[in-house]
Parts: C-alpha cells; structure tokens; sequence
C-alpha cells in the first residue's frame, strides 16, 4: 500500500511536470478538495461505525487516553525540536508532528491550508514515520516493553502497523494500539489545522 | 479548515447513526480509497508544477528524515520514561508493563 501510495504520488509530480498543461493546474486545488471531503466523510464513518471500540474506550475511561496523550505530546515537541534545528517555522513543525504518521490527510491538509511545500514535507516526515515504526515495533517490544512499541506507529497503530503489534506484542496491547491509532486519527484533522494556524 | 471538521464529523455521525452493511462498508472503503488516489495524484500534480519546489525536493528529503526521527524519538522517549515510573504513580494503562514483560 505504501509503495503504491508513493506511486500515485510520483506519478502525479511527473504529470504535473511534463503532461498537465498550466491552464488546468488551478482546477486541482478544486479537486485535491472534493477529494478530502470524500475521504474524511468515508474516515468518519468508518471511526463511527466502530461502536465496540469506543464502548471499550468508555469502559477504560480517561486511563485509555493515556498513551495517545503521550505519543501526541511526544510527537508534537519531537518535531517542535527538530524544526528548530532545520529553522523551519515552529508551528509549521508542530503541525507536521501532529500528523502522527497519517502521511495521505496530514500532506493533503498542510497542501490545502498552508502551502504545496509543507504539505509536501508532512507527506514526506509521514511516511518516513511509518516505515521507522514498521523498522522499530519488533525491536521496542523486545527491548523497552509492549506498550513503548506502540508509541511509532500514532495514528497508524489502528490499521496498517496494526498487524504487526499483534504479532510481537499481546492481546491487551493490541487493544490499546487499537485505541490509539483511533483517537490520534481523529486528533490529525483538528491538530493540524489548529495549530498551522495558531 | 472548517470543511475539514464538517466533513469528518458528517462521517462519524452518518457511521454512529445508520450502521452500514458488510457491502455498504465495503462501497465506503472502496470510494475513500478512489479519493485517496485521485487525492494524492493531485497533489503530486502541484508538485511538480511547480519548479520551486521540485530543486527543493532533496533538501525536503533529509527535513523529512529529521522531522520523522524526531518524532517517533519524541513519543517513544515520552512513553518509555512514564512506564519507567514507579508502579503506585502509573496512570492504570502503563501498569504491568515494567522491564522485561515484553515478549
């Protein structure tokens, strides 16, 4: 998926480059936003149809906001401090942590409300993201515990790096990644936004 | 940004109230995974219309790979301290999980 993902990407910036004449280019702005309408619309039914999950999140109450608190806060000042030491703006670094590995929505974002190039720079930090977590899941949960395996991954824990924490880590554990990779997927549209425009 | 918030809370609430089917979920995730690509292939074509931010393309890489590292040290280093924590200041969610009850 990821490589197919970068794919469409790749295969657009050489269209864009060689095939696309310039008259058209206004009109993707139009489409690059029906077309993040129709994921978000189809993200949030698919988060809202999960009624199982977000009993279990009731059940566990505020301890199951814990560890997505962490793994945000974490992420967030990680890519504050990596964006002063590459002196890019601060809250466009924020902004781009707070992707939390979701590379497709936080580059389309950051592209639509900020600028081609940070959306291309979270699209970019995103999917890097996601292949450290694939690179680093087995070797947390071996060596620092189940629980810090699952803090790579943000908000990919609840679909593609899902698999994989179930493999190397427990049932509880997976449960909890479950959690995560859903409140910090619903955190990625309101994070993002609110803090490239803070 | 206020269409963002719309859009997904439109979606949660149409999820939440009226549970799709097997084929319905199945239609949903096919036409997300349509925008996505048409989505991504836009994006790429602004990319590349742009000669500015292709010559910037090798730089962002290497931006990228710091702001990634950064991140993923970030939340990790986070979780790591907090179940390093001892066991009567742990939130009940990082109980259990001290050095070596990993697998």
């Amino acid at each position: 998926m990821t490589w197919l993902i970068t794919g469409s990407v790749s295969l657009g910036v050489a269209a864009g480059h060689w095939v696309i004449p310039d008259l058209w280019i206004p009109y993707l702005d139009l489409v690059t936003t029906v077309a993040l309408c129709l994921i978000l619309v189809g993200t949030g039914i698919d988060l809202g149809r999960q009624r199982e999950t977000w009993r279990r999140l009731g059940i566990l109450g505020l301890r199951a906001l814990f560890l997505p608190l962490l793994v945000a806060v974490g992420s967030l000042s990680g890519a504050v401090l990596g964006g002063m030491f590459l002196g890019l703006p601060l809250r466009e670094a924020g902004a781009i942590g707070a992707g939390f590995g979701w590379y497709s929505l936080s580059g389309a974002l950051l592209a639509k409300i900020h600028s081609v190039e940070a959306g291309a720079l979270a699209f970019l930090t995103n999917v890097f993201r996601e292949l450290m977590a694939f690179v680093l899941i087995p070797v947390l949960a071996a060596r620092m515990g189940n629980l810090v395996a699952v803090a790579p991954g943000g908000a990919t824990t609840m679909d593609t790096t899902l698999p994989l924490i179930a493999r190397v880590t427990d049932a509880d554990t997976t449960i909890i990644a479950l959690v995560n990779g859903m409140i910090l997927s619903s955190l990625v549209p309101v994070l993002v936004p609110l803090i490239v425009k803070w | 940004m206020g269409f963002v918030l719309l859009s997904l809370a439109a979606g949660v609430f149409i999820g939440w109230a009226c549970p799709l089917s097997p084929r319905g979920v199945r239609l949903v995730h096919k036409i997300t995974l349509a925008a996505l690509f048409v989505l991504l292939g836009s994006m790429g074509m602004q990319l590349g219309a742009s000669d500015a931010v292709l010559h910037s393309l090798p730089t962002m890489g290497l931006r990228a790979l710091v702001l990634a590292g950064a991140s993923v040290a970030g939340s990790v280093l986070l979780v790591y301290l907090f179940t390093r924590l001892p066991e009567c200041l742990l939130p009940g969610v990082l109980k259990g999980e001290k050095r070596g009850d990993s697998r």
